[in-house]
């Protein structure tokens, strides 16, 4: 693989003299790009806690001992009424944590995605070769960030397959991390039918940002 | 008239089956003994039954005839036929010497009539009787282990599979289309001719040279780019100096394309081509652009690709010499976005026939960021299922094994090395993420 430098995530930090054939680099770079994130949020990031001091504090502590999190099959709501103050960034900072404290003895197997909700029901309702294989990534990989869950209703047909795929997940002991704006199991319910609500809420850490919007800060 | 019969057949089906599997010798051809001696020949020679013109032109009075008759009636007949003929001399002498002898005329007949008993019967080996043969071979791999194997320049995989066997090994590179089988192919073949022994390299694709640029890489690291394209990322001196060194290397590297093989490459003609050149180890760069000796009218593709496998198989048995054949695997194999994997045996493109005759089959997968990922899917002395990783610098031609928690390498070895890859970013000033 040809290491670009420039490229590498640990540029800065790293005193491995020897670029050619990195395995760390190239292991980090097939799990990123198969980790259905952007290309920009592929990026580490720096966050703000002063506003959110104590939700900060606990996803730190979960960023410290995020293989144990994942081997355990944990699961994790962050939510907020307003927008723009972190959630995705705090999910996208745990997986990215993730990634790099597996990539040695990866051996180039998908670990993590990142699957923004109202966009999954497209794809899956693409009955095509891209679909059986987003179906397969979500039910196995050890830990996916469902973004933005619940931000608009689901049909019941929506809601049965997003049901599918998380219980088989939850049954297999596999972790997940839901971002969404609802607070309440009751508004939870009515987003995403019952069955699905109380998965989300009752078998995750809830983590509740109160902060305003900062995007324009970041 | 029966054997008019029999060689009118072999000519008109172009299929010598029944002569070989009936174990027919010329004796069997009374008054035809050249006519089968020249079919026999020419299959050797040149891989294939003379067709009609070509023997008439060298038989021209000879009647051909048109058969209807099954392949079991003119076995039975010939056969008949060919006792009738050893007969008659025996019974002629036994009427001689019963004038004089009829004591010396039973004796006779009763040795002779033993002999007269034809032998339709298969040569094997003993494997209780001869038990002792197989201890003597046991001992010599055990001690001389570079005479029975030879590694196969991925230091992992010699793990899994012991190595390439230097007999009876007919050994499977499958993948899809353009995935590096050719690359692999040619780097096993290198890494054995860097052991100082001679390779054959039959490339139907591509020519000589760019095979031989292919082997430069693969030998001493020279930019494959740099190479084919002339480019000036070459060190021109350093170039010049190694190739003027090579040829003071003893063993050879032949490269044959179809056209040395007059556009039909047989397993007949493979053999000569061993023989011709001594070769330690074979590599054959598409088992579909070989040509089936066997082939019959209304063959397809699978029949035919099962008869060059068992062939091959045949070649390797009988010259101690390893085969390595590339195969193309279908559409079905493994999809292009899949990000894991490797194609499965099933999808061997036109014969499941040849995985079953190889003695190990070696899946592989380049994924587009120079991740080569080699699977075992048979090996008939070891377990399958094997995985291995490989960072592949496909221009510098090395190969960096990338260890991981689910590969097939001893748990020890494994473990160590990753270790030592987490050990190397120690030093990391602080936590990136």
């Amino acid at each position: 693989m040809v290491l670009r430098k420039e490229d590498c995530w640990y540029k800065n930090v790293c005193t491995y003299d020897f670029c050619t054939n990195c395995i760390r680099y190239s292991e980090m770079k097939y799990l990123m790009q198969n980790s259905g994130l952007s290309k920009n949020r592929q990026r580490p990031i720096a966050l703000d806690g002063s506003r959110d001091p104590e939700p900060f504090k606990l996803l730190a502590d979960i960023k410290g001992d995020i293989v144990n999190f994942v081997n355990n099959g944990e699961s994790l709501y962050i939510f907020s009424e307003k927008t723009g103050n972190g959630k995705t960034s705090w999910a996208i900072k745990l997986l990215l944590k993730y990634f790099d404290s597996i990539w040695a003895g990866n051996g180039f197997r998908v670990r993590g995605y990142f699957q923004h909700v109202p966009s999954l029901f497209t794809t899956l309702k693409d009955f095509s070769k891209s679909h059986e294989s987003l179906r397969n990534t979500l039910m196995s990989v050890d830990l996916v960030i469902w973004d933005d869950i619940a931000s608009t209703k689901l049909s019941d047909y929506d809601a049965q397959q997003l049901l599918i795929i998380i219980d088989q997940r939850v049954s297999d002991g596999l972790a997940n991390i839901y971002t969404g704006n609802l607070t309440s199991q009751d508004a939870l319910t009515k987003a995403v039918g019952q069955r699905l609500a109380s998965r989300i809420w009752n078998m995750s850490t809830l983590v509740e940002f109160k902060g305003k919007d900062r995007r324009s800060e970041w | 008239m029966v054997t008019l019969q029999i060689i009118s057949k072999i000519l008109a089906t172009q299929d010598l089956s029944i002569v070989e599997n009936n174990l027919l010798t010329a004796d069997y051809f009374v008054g035809y003994e050249d006519e089968y001696n020249y079919l026999i020949e020419h299959k050797k020679a040149y891989g294939n039954v003379p067709d009609k013109a070509t023997f008439l032109s060298k038989f021209p009075d000879i009647e051909l005839v048109d058969v209807t008759e099954s392949d079991r009636y003119l076995v039975d007949s010939i056969r008949e036929e060919y006792l009738y003929y050893k007969s008659v001399p025996v019974i002629q002498k036994a009427a001689e010497l019963l004038k004089s002898d009829s004591n010396a005329a039973a004796e006779y007949l009763i040795h002779s009539l033993q002999e007269l008993q034809p032998s339709y019967r298969l040569s094997g080996v003993d494997i209780i009787a001869d038990a002792k043969d197989r201890y003597n071979q046991f001992k010599e791999r055990k001690e001389h282990q570079e005479d029975w194997f030879f590694t196969c320049g991925f230091e992992e995989l010699d793990e899994l599979i012991h190595g390439i066997q230097r007999e009876e090994e007919l050994i499977v590179i499958f993948a899809r289309t353009n995935q590096g089988k050719s690359w692999v192919l040619e780097k096993m073949c290198t890494h054995v001719w860097q052991l100082g022994f001679n390779v054959g390299y039959v490339s139907p694709e591509m020519g000589a040279n760019s095979i031989g640029y292919r082997f430069d890489t693969l030998h001493k690291n020279f930019s494959n780019k740099g190479l084919m394209w002339g480019k000036d990322d070459i060190d021109e001196k350093e170039y010049s100096d190694y190739i003027a060194e090579l040829p003071k290397n003893d063993n050879r590297f032949i490269v044959s394309t179809p056209n040395d093989f007059n556009r039909q490459i047989t397993v007949t003609k493979l053999k000569n081509w061993i023989q011709q050149y001594k070769l330690d180890l074979v590599a054959v760069d598409g088992i579909t652009y070989m040509t089936d000796e066997r082939y019959k009218r209304g063959d397809n593709k699978t029949t035919t690709l099962t008869n060059i496998s068992e062939d091959l198989m045949s070649l390797s048995m009988e010259l101690r010499v390893p085969i390595l054949v590339v195969v193309q695997a279908n559409r079905g194999g493994v999809s292009q976005d899949d990000s894991d994997g490797t194609p499965e045996l099933e999808t061997i493109r036109d014969s499941d026939g040849i995985a079953h005759n190889a003695s190990k089959v070696i899946s592989i997968r380049q994924t587009k960021d120079g991740i080569l990922k080699i699977e075992i899917k048979k090996q008939r002395f070891g377990a399958v299922g094997g995985k291995l990783n490989y960072q592949w610098d496909i221009d510098t031609g090395s190969f960096v094994w990338v260890p991981a928690e689910d590969d097939a390498t001893k748990p020890e070895k494994r473990e160590r090395a990753i270790k030592t890859e987490r050990k190397k970013f120690s030093g990391d000033k602080e936590d990136v993420f």
